[in-house]
């Protein structure tokens, strides 16, 4: 069985919270392929 | 003297580039949404969410739910919780299968925790049956908590604790959990559907959560506090097709909050024909059209009590409410110009489909990354969810030149202008020729040849215009009033345990 406790439970919420923060660079790196591809219409298609 | 001519020429063109301005709505609505995620590192529940583990009393539905309610009720027993702190009622909608048997059976193995709730006269709907729970489980104080679950889904040991952690903060009235589809045997279609769920709910739920506005709780994983269970009536809805979304806004209507946790997992049996999606989904989205109307003093009206009246919102939910209309007048917005003046017809289609390009490439990037797993075994169904032919749609507005002339020369071929016109014309309507291609490809579904060649049809055509002429489907259905049946997605017990 898991341990339920306040401390365990405390911990979990805080690796969760924390795990949020991996939003941003995954955002970011989407937004640089978005970027990439602007630049290669730029350089090639105009 | 003013020439009548250039004013009725200036009107139509701009008339005709508004309709056109209309297709860019929801393209924007998602990129904004899309946006909103990462915000959603800093801007999230988790700072008021504390170690809480109440009484919860889960009602599951049950109708001839025999091959699978066994295996959910030992996952609900078997869920990391203190003992004695959780109690499963199954609502047994008058089953003529062997659904009662199965549940009396797991009472005894599990005495105190686990309740056969029989009605005799079934067949109402889901929110009838759960109402006979409800009445139940609000008889006593024991229950602090109440889960609303789906006989088939399957929930991971720590997701029930990882919601209940929210009810902690009082201003919280209900939790909603991710589900995941959990079938053992994908096919193109159920995997088209676990990507649809990373982007509508992993994706578009954190975005709600940082605006404060969810739009429907998971009808298969709901978790309500007692307070806000017995301030919204104690009991669903049953006049709509959506009572899920019902619940979801009275909670917030009456200024409490509505929280998505997207580390709480349910794993699903998503449908794996186009019949039975449209079925479910037409359901989904006649309840939506119900909505609408029933909520129509809430829509961009801000209000202090709660969120659902906010701008950004009220676009979210419009743009896919209204997602059909949109397309359609986009279409004709860009044949009209094309007919009146086709350089500028090219300049708007270009600016709006590239604006499509961006946000496509943007939200299957970030979605991929938001649950790996589906990212991995869905990868085709996330590049092709517009469709093949929506995808060399883009490619023509955001390389121009690339499909009428680069490629063609590789071949030694070149457009005629009657070729080229033809190509322009199809391109320009494809938005709404895709929704007409959708409704066929359900009619072929249910075909010998439509086997093989449906898959290949929806990968060329793309899935979202599948939930789009649903949408549109649900408009006619609501228009001419037809019966609101309550049509239960079969069942086969696929999901992984």
């Amino acid at each position: 069985m898991t341990d339920l406790g306040e401390r365990t439970l405390r911990r979990e919420i805080e690796e969760n919270r924390r795990s949020e923060r991996r939003l941003i660079p995954q955002a970011l790196l989407a937004i640089v392929v978005v970027v990439a591809l602007v630049v290669v219409r730029q350089v090639f298609f105009l | 003297m003013i020439e009548w001519d250039g004013v009725l020429y200036g009107v139509m063109v701009t008339v005709l580039a508004v309709f056109v301005a209309f297709g860019a709505i929801p393209v924007l609505a998602m990129a904004y949404q899309f946006l909103l995620i990462p915000v959603h590192a800093v801007r999230n529940h988790y700072g008021r969410a504390a170690p809480y583990l109440p009484n919860v009393a889960i009602i599951v539905p049950a109708w001839n739910e025999g091959a699978v309610i066994g295996v959910s009720i030992d996952r609900l027993m078997a869920l990391e919780y203190p003992e004695g702190a959780l109690r499963v009622y199954v609502v047994d909608d008058a089953s003529t299968d062997d659904t009662p048997q199965v549940v009396q059976a797991k009472a005894r193995e599990y005495p105190g925790a686990v309740f056969h709730l029989r009605r005799e006269v079934g067949g109402e709907g889901k929110a009838h049956t759960l109402n006979h729970g409800i009445r139940h489980v609000l008889q006593d104080d024991w229950m602090h908590a109440l889960l609303i679950m789906d006989a088939d889904v399957i929930y991971l040991p720590d997701s029930l604790r990882r919601m209940t952690r929210h009810l902690a903060d009082e201003k919280v009235g209900a939790v909603t959990a991710y589900i995941r589809e959990g079938s053992r045997d994908k096919n193109y279609l159920s995997r088209f559907v676990a990507f649809e769920y990373v982007l509508s709910q992993i994706g578009s739920r954190r975005a709600q959560n940082v605006l404060g506005a969810l739009a429907c709780l998971a009808g298969g994983a709901q978790l309500h506090s007692r307070t806000n269970l017995e301030d919204i009536g104690g009991r669903i809805d049953t006049s709509s097709l959506a009572e899920d979304t019902v619940t979801t806004f009275e909670t917030q209507l009456r200024g409490r909050r509505v929280v998505f946790e997207p580390y709480a997992v349910v794993l699903a049996e998503e449908p794996h024909a186009i019949g039975a999606l449209w079925k479910q989904r037409l359901r989904w989205a006649r309840g939506n059209v119900q909505l609408t109307a029933r909520y129509r003093k809430v829509w961009f009206r801000p209000s202090r009590e709660h969120r659902l009246g906010s701008i950004s919102f009220g676009l979210f939910w419009f743009s896919v409410f209204l997602l059909p209309c949109l397309m359609i007048a986009s279409s004709i917005g860009l044949i009209g110009l094309f007919l009146l003046d086709s350089q500028l017809a090219l300049t708007v289609f270009r600016a709006l489909w590239i604006v499509a390009a961006c946000t496509y490439v943007y939200t299957m990037l970030l979605a991929a990354q938001l649950d790996p797993a589906t990212g991995r075994s869905s990868w085709r169904e996330a590049i092709l969810f517009p469709g093949a032919i929506s995808i060399v749609v883009m490619i023509t507005a955001f390389f121009p030149g690339l499909i009428e002339e680069r490629i063609p020369a590789l071949f030694g071929l070149q457009f005629t202008d009657e070729a080229l016109v033809a190509w322009t014309l199809f391109v320009y309507s494809w938005v709404s020729l895709s929704m007409l291609a959708a409704w066929g490809a359900k009619h072929l579904d249910s075909t010998r040849p439509g086997r093989w060649l449906c898959p290949l049809l929806v990968y060329l055509i793309g899935y979202g215009p599948i939930l789009c002429a649903i949408t549109f489907d649900s408009y006619v259905k609501e228009a001419r009033g037809a019966a609101m049946v309550w049509d239960k997605t079969e069942k086969t017990g696929r999901v992984l345990g």
